[in-house]
């Protein structure tokens, strides 16, 4: 739950605007990025997976998760974070051959 | 085809034909990326280009051929502006990383002694191999139409079908793709 502090005090006057619902879990001031890699014909799933555990650091499972999610869903998230980082690592996809984009979440 | 571990690194073994058949693809690709963009040729460059990995002096576009399109992807798909600015910034060093690693498996694949090609490659060459191996499919997956299934495809094959080579090379690279990625994941 976002804490907005002020706890007790209902007339302390609300200075800040929310950029989500207030009952979202997300404390973070600002919408983050996203990276996203999609599905094509060609890439082996093995080599997603491969390339998941590489770049990322995830463990086999939680790469296979992504790869499958990919497979099926057509996209994955597969990292969050700021811009710069998010394009960091879009240019690591893209070094490895697959296709990937970021967004703002 | 042969592909195993041995510490610290894995082995490559192709018979000649495979070894031609990869060298002759993967310096196709290469060529592909440096001559539709100079800037990736580093004796063509500005030294500080090549230094910095920056080339401001041509604003790279992105390319009509759907193969490179496929190589070099924008990075913003709701995006035009940013996704140009991305290229302008990036497409000259993704360019010259895919070329070194082509001409790393063209170079491999073009001295057969006694009619094959053996070959050890550490960890990090194998991840540089598999990036170029990679590349190759990919644009030949292009080239080919190539669909999730393919099995129909295989089934019916022409002789004269003159996409036939390019289909073959396609499957002997998914081929070594794939023993490469179980022998270092093995």
């Amino acid at each position: 739950m976002r804490d907005h502090g002020g706890m007790g005090d209902a007339a302390a006057p609300t200075i800040e605007r929310l950029d989500r619902p207030a009952e979202s879990d997300d404390t973070r001031p600002e919408r983050q990025w996203v990276t996203i890699v999609w599905n094509d014909p060609v890439n082996l799933m093995s080599y997603v997976t491969h390339v998941f555990q590489k770049l990322f650091g995830y463990s086999k499972d939680k790469a296979t998760e992504l790869m499958l999610d990919v497979h099926h869903k057509g996209r994955a998230v597969v990292s969050a974070g700021s811009r710069e980082q998010m394009e960091h690592d879009v240019a690591r996809l893209h070094a490895a051959g697959l296709w990937a984009t970021l967004q703002q979440d | 085809m042969d592909v195993r571990r041995e510490a610290p690194g894995l082995v490559v073994s192709l018979v000649a034909e495979e070894a031609a058949i990869v060298g002759v693809l993967a310096a196709q690709v290469a060529a592909m990326l440096a001559e539709d963009n100079a800037a990736a040729d580093p004796d063509a460059a500005d030294p500080l280009v090549s230094l910095t990995g920056l080339d401001d002096s041509a604003p790279a576009e992105r390319p009509s051929d759907p193969a490179l399109q496929r190589l070099l992807p924008d990075a913003y798909s709701d995006d035009a502006e940013a996704a140009g600015e991305f290229r302008r910034l990036t497409d000259g060093e993704l360019r010259r990383e895919k070329v070194d690693a082509l001409t790393l498996l063209v170079d491999a694949c073009a001295d057969p002694t006694d009619g094959s090609v053996r070959v050890g490659l550490d960890d990090a060459v194998a991840e540089r191999w598999l990036q170029a191996i990679n590349d190759v499919r990919l644009v030949l997956g292009v080239r080919l139409d190539v669909t999730e299934d393919m099995s129909e495809r295989w089934s019916n094959l022409d002789p004269a079908d003159p996409q036939l080579p390019l289909l073959l090379g396609y499957d002997l690279l998914s081929l070594l793709q794939q023993e490469i990625i179980e022998a270092l994941d093995g």
